[in-house]
Order: C-alpha cells, then structure tokens, then sequence
C-alpha cells in the first residue's frame, strides 16, 4: 500500500467514525478481448519496422519473445517457421524498390504504402493461412527510438533557516535524461477469412538519467516487459488485483 | 387508570420494537463478524453467504452491504456489486470507506466494459 494511500485510509477512518475496518486483497477476472477458442495454432508472422539502421533487430526479437509467452500462457500451438512469413514478403517488396543499404526517403515512403498494403491484405493472409494450417496471425508495426529528454524539471527541496526552521523551496534544474520509445501495432488476423479480427496500439516510454549507461536491447526488453501484459490481455484472460475494505 | 393503559401498550410496543431492532442488529454484527474471519481467508463463497444475511437481518445496515458489494466482486458478480455499493451509499452517503470502495469498483468496472465493447467475435 502506498504512503498516499494509507493517509486516504487514515483520514477515511477519521472521518467515518467506524469502529473498525479491513483491508482485504481483491482478484477479479478481467476477460480477453478476442475469444480464441475457434483457433489450435497461433503464428506470430513478423512486423513492420522502418529501414533506419538499429540496435536492436526488432523483429525478429518481437517474434521470439512473443512465441515464448504465447507458449507459456494461452493454450494454442505456436507455430515457429525458420523465417517470419511477414519479413519475407517485405524483402521481395525492398528488392523491387531499391538497391539494399540506404534508402532514399521516396523509397522508404514507398516501402511504408507496399507494408501497409501487405497488412491490410485479406487474400495476403488467407494465403499464408492455407500454408500454415490456417491459424490465428499475429503481425503488425514497431518502432523503437531513442529520445532526449533532457530539460528543466521542477524541484523541490527542504531549506533550514539558521533558527532551524524548516522551509520548502521550489526551483527548477536542468537535468539531462535520455530514454527509448517503443511502439507497437499489433494486427490480430484470421488466416481462415484473412479478416483483421482486431487491432491495437501499445506505447511505452523509459527515461533514464544521463549517468545510467542501458543498451538498447535491455531498454527494449524493459519496455516489452510492461507491454507483454496488454498484449496477453487480448488473447488470454487476466486479472485486475486491487484492495477493498470492509467494514464491521 | 383508564388512559394509562393505552400508554402502556403504546411503551410495551415501542420496547418490543426497538428490542427486535437490537436484536436484529446483534444478529447482523454476528454474521459481519464471521464473515469478516473468512473473507480474510480467502473463503468469500461464505463469506457472501454471511454478508447477505446480515443485510437480510438488519438491511439499514450500511456496513453489511458494502461487504456483501465486496464479496460479490470478488466473486465476478458485478451487476450485484454495484447495486449493494450504491444500496449501501444511499445509507451513508458521507461513509469514506464505502465510497473509495465504490469508486475503485467503478474505475475496475469501466476497464471491463471497455475490453467487452472492444471484443469482436471470430467468425
């Protein structure tokens, strides 16, 4: 329980006047937002990433942590072909627009309407169902981005004056900070129709002081981390914890 | 003598009445008592059993029915929930505990609403 919360309680038992209170945890189910039931086999097919050069190979890193939570927490097979399906498809789409290496920005323009178009395809995904046993695909956009954050922030600090009295000042410092963006668009398609049964954007934000040296790849395990929840939260059902009182 | 006898009957019915008033208010702390020891252990089945018989026994009882709301929560009985939270908010609407209690239900509630409306059912 936090400090804020026990003072809300404090003043709550004051201000009832009750004679006696218990806080009590509470567990309540919270269902997924796609029923599944209807799949066996689940295939996470690749994403979409931008051509800039990264650290981290994001998609290929998104489809193997995704496989292994999907094994360990829904109850449908996960296919694990030797290369996402998706990422083929891009790569023939590159080939056609450019030579590999640096693209221009038309290019990279061109590339984003071919991706897009390539994920909003029925007849794209029907395809890749007949191949795959016709599971539920998993695909979709991240990007992953570095940010300066540095700036003034407030501050607040506790002054004595030569009597001992203490005092708040507030003041403002330059502090630098810096943190990664991840973004992700997951499409949630039926390889029997190549419908897109729902879509959902996830974003998350870590900030770190200037001193702290994070590679990209542990930033970007830290961000999957919070995002992994919500992205279960579409196929399984999960549960919101909280705290209750009751009285007497 | 002759009208001290209505007077007695009106005492002795006003005596009756507010003994059975007491009566039924020890039999609903005695409910919210042991409900209380099993819902801390996790037995919340029992625990609404409890909750709801101490409502039935004395239903001013604005403490039975904010745990009867808890239990039923817990429980997955969200509709039921709501109703004992606001039932219980009617009763003592400046109660605290009641309503940070009824507000973290709603704030729990909206979050499923919000995933339902967004399902779609597979085809």
């Amino acid at each position: 329980m936090t400090a804020r919360r026990t003072l809300v309680l404090a003043a709550a038992l004051a201000a009832s006047g009750c004679s006696s209170m218990i806080e009590v945890p509470v567990d309540t189910p919270l269902q997924s937002k796609l029923d599944v039931s209807s799949f066996r086999r689940i295939l996470i097919a690749g994403f979409v990433t931008d051509l800039e050069d990264s650290d981290v190979d994001l998609s290929a890193e998104t489809s193997r942590l995704l496989q292994n939570q999907l094994r360990s927490n829904t109850q449908l097979q996960v296919l694990e072909p030797d290369r996402p399906p998706l990422q083929t498809a891009l790569e023939t789409a590159l080939e056609k627009i450019g030579e590999g290496g640096s693209y221009s920005r038309d290019e990279k323009e061109k590339f984003r309407l071919e991706a897009d178009r390539l994920l909003q395809d029925p007849e794209f995904w029907r395809k890749m169902g007949e191949e795959y046993q016709q599971p539920l695909i998993v695909a979709g956009k991240l990007d992953f981005e570095s940010q300066n954050r540095s700036g003034f922030q407030p501050d607040e600090r506790v002054v004595r004056s030569a009597q001992g009295q203490p005092s708040l000042v507030r003041s403002s410092r330059f502090m630098e900070r810096k943190g990664y963006v991840l973004s992700a668009d997951f499409y949630f398609i039926d390889s029997k129709t190549g419908e897109l049964l729902h879509k959902e954007r996830f974003s998350e934000e870590v900030l770190y002081a200037e001193d702290q040296r994070i590679s990209p790849l542990s930033s970007y395990f830290e961000l999957m981390d919070r995002l992994l929840p919500n992205f279960l939260g579409v196929l399984t059902p999960q549960r919101i914890r909280g705290t209750r009182v009751l009285l007497r | 003598m002759r009208t001290s006898v209505p007077l007695l009957v009106l005492v002795s019915g006003a005596l009756l009445a507010s003994a059975a008033t007491l009566a039924a208010e020890e039999k609903a702390d005695r409910q919210i008592d042991f409900g209380l020891k099993v819902a801390q252990k996790g037995l919340w089945q029992e625990a609404r059993f409890r909750f709801e018989r101490a409502a039935k026994a004395d239903p001013q009882n604005a403490a039975a029915l904010n745990d009867l709301a808890v239990a039923l929560e817990q429980m997955g009985d969200f509709a039921g929930a709501r109703q004992a939270y606001e039932k219980a908010l009617e009763l003592k609407p400046n109660d605290t505990y009641i309503q940070q209690n009824y507000d973290l239900f709603r704030e729990a509630d909206d979050k499923r609403n919000r995933k339902l409306k967004k399902k779609r059912p597979t085809p």
